[in-house]
């Protein structure tokens, strides 16, 4: 029977091939989406417990989205505003705060992040300057190196050293005392950012947020737990489509196989009439379609398994910054689930192939 | 050996109008017989053939294939007893276009659950009474039309049918082809083996033991050919 079957597919090798193809591409397309759905959801899990639960408060004008992308707006907090928290009823609740004033700067004609932060700070390796530290990507495009005098609105800088790893979303930026960078910036007593960390896993931390809020007007407190709640949805919102695109892949792949087979057994009719008036019995004829048709979903979905895994990488790499692979369960995933799709729909389309009476066929030929 | 009692097979044409392929039609084929069923295009004479064979079975009447009765097996043993017990012949071969020759040959023992290598040995010999071993890599589209004829009853014996149908067996062959066709249905034949013909052709009509004539789905003759009245 296998040898059969071989032989058959050697003979309809063409037709299979398409159907492979096309299965290849379905199972691609579904692996990739669940591998990066399956990654997204590991990413958010990663931030979730990297940022614990921290709280990030802006300028209430200013869009959460805008601040990602690092357009910041004209409205600001006042730098106290840390000092007035912390000796606010909610100071308890607070373990740590950094204030910081986001700015874009010209240097030698080229933009670049100017990031005036609270802290210690090294010493300026050049009196009279304030300290810089740079980020390696802002070092190398704009040629500066340790000991390095940047002059910015009138103010000066010497670059205090080149930071091996920046923080989080500082890969091309200047970092400078906060005081500096309210004078280059224009902005004396102002800051356009507050994170705070503390523990208050035990409170409500939306009642948290506004009590932030009521204590320091203008701004908008954001929580990590409600950033990460939104992605979470997000996901969640993926994989139901997920599910969806499952499910209209395997009906394609089975109707391409149904079509195929049915294609197969009208035009082979007086093969059909052949084998049966030879004693093949009803079911070999089955079995034949439906391994034949099961083989070249197997091999499909190999094909798209292999597919899926640059694929997966490139989407993962652009929508989560990280290249993740399919997991080998997607891999038993993608092989079994074709296979027997298209054995399922090679089974009914065969239905009628089995029925057919070798004599009108032979009477035919 | 083989008995059709009173079969009647009917067909309804794609104009809706019926026709009577077989009316009441018996006949007794004896185990070593040779018998050529004769008659006119449309006269029933395939139908007959398909009907003794297990292929189609008739609206009424019974068909005896040895003690068992044929029609009365579903559809799995009646095709068991299709690849064990009878060999089918056609007019235009119906080899398998994607199996080469020996495996064609192969294929109903195989089928009859033989195995590979088992089967693969039976159909060797089988070429080499066929004198086509020369010729068994090839798939059918290479072989000429008396090769391809001579593989469609190598693959009808292979299993030692108790009986070896053949429709038009000559029918696409040339005189050459078809009378080296016959010396080897003769040939079988003389080793036992029963043969059911359905045929156009005198010559090979006058090869058999008995002459049977269909007419409008009615025997109208069933006399002996030329064996017979030269063994009197």
């Amino acid at each position: 029977m296998i040898r059969i079957t071989f032989a058959y597919l050697r003979v309809r090798w063409g037709e299979y091939a398409l159907v492979a193809l096309a299965v290849a591409l379905i199972v691609a397309a579904l692996v990739a989406q669940r591998a990066v759905t399956s990654s997204a959801d590991g990413a958010i899990h990663d931030l979730a417990h990297r940022l614990g639960s921290n709280m990030l408060v802006l300028p209430r004008d200013q869009d959460v989205g805008d601040f990602h992308l690092q357009r910041y707006g004209p409205s600001v907090l006042p730098d106290a505003s840390p000092v007035i928290l912390k000796s606010s009823e909610i100071a308890s609740d607070i373990r740590g705060s950094q204030a910081r004033l986001y700015g874009h700067v010209v240097v030698g004609g080229r933009d670049v992040l100017l990031v005036g932060e609270e802290g210690s700070w090294p010493r300026s390796p050049v009196v009279g300057t304030a300290p810089a530290m740079l980020s390696p990507s802002a070092a190398g495009r704009l040629g500066f190196r340790p000991g390095s005098i940047i002059e910015l609105n009138g103010a000066s800088l010497s670059v205090a050293g080149v930071m091996d790893r920046p923080p989080d979303g500082l890969e091309d930026a200047i970092l400078v005392p906060l005081v500096t960078a309210q004078q280059v910036l224009g902005q004396p007593g102002a800051i356009n950012a507050l994170r705070l960390a503390g523990c208050w896993c035990r409170i409500d931390v939306a009642a948290l947020g506004k009590e932030v809020e009521r204590i320091l007007p203008g701004s908008r407190a954001i929580t990590v737990a409600g950033v990460v709640k939104a992605q979470k949805g997000a996901v969640a919102t993926m994989g139901r489509y997920a599910m969806a695109l499952l499910i209209a892949g395997s009906l394609t792949v089975a109707g391409l196989v149904a079509a195929l087979v049915s294609a197969q057994a009208r035009r082979a009719r007086r093969d059909l009439g052949l084998l049966a008036a030879i004693g093949v019995s009803p079911s070999v004829v089955a079995a034949l379609f439906v391994a034949s048709a099961g083989l070249s979903g197997i091999a499909g979905g190999v094909a798209g398994y292999l597919t899926a895994i640059p694929a997966t990488r490139w989407l993962s790499a652009r929508t989560l910054g990280a290249a993740a692979s399919p997991s080998l369960d997607l891999f038993a995933f993608a092989v079994i689930g074709a296979g027997l799709v298209a054995a399922g729909a090679a089974a009914l389309a065969t239905r009628r192939a089995v029925a057919l009476d070798p004599s009108e066929v032979l009477r035919e030929s | 050996m083989i008995v059709a009692d009173h079969i009647t097979k009917t067909f309804t044409t794609d104009d809706g109008s019926t026709v009577r392929a077989l009316d009441e039609v018996t006949l007794s084929v004896d185990e070593g017989e040779f018998v050529a069923v004769v008659g006119p295009s449309g006269s029933g004479k395939s139908s007959l053939l398909f009907a003794l064979g297990g292929i189609s079975g008739p609206d009424s009447g019974k068909v005896h294939l040895g003690a068992t009765d044929v029609y009365s097996l579903g559809p799995s043993r009646r095709a068991a007893l299709r690849r064990t017990e009878v060999g089918f012949v056609f007019q235009t071969f119906n080899l398998v276009p994607w199996l080469d020759v020996v495996d064609n040959v192969a294929f109903p023992a195989m089928l009859a659950g033989r195995s590979r290598r088992e089967a693969r040995s039976l159909a060797h010999g089988m070429l080499e009474k066929l004198g086509m071993v020369a010729r068994a890599r090839h798939y059918p589209a290479q072989l000429s039309v008396g090769e391809r004829q001579r593989v469609g009853i190598g693959r009808a014996l292979v299993n030692r049918p108790k009986v070896l149908l053949a429709d038009e067996p000559t029918g696409s062959l040339d005189s050459a082809n078809g009378t080296q066709f016959l010396d080897l249905l003769s040939e079988f034949n003389g080793q036992g083996q029963t043969i059911v013909v359905v045929t156009h052709s005198a010559a090979l009509a006058e090869r058999a033991h008995r002459i049977v004539s269909i007419v409008a789905g009615r025997v109208t003759d069933d006399r002996p050919g030329r064996l017979r009245r030269l063994a009197s």
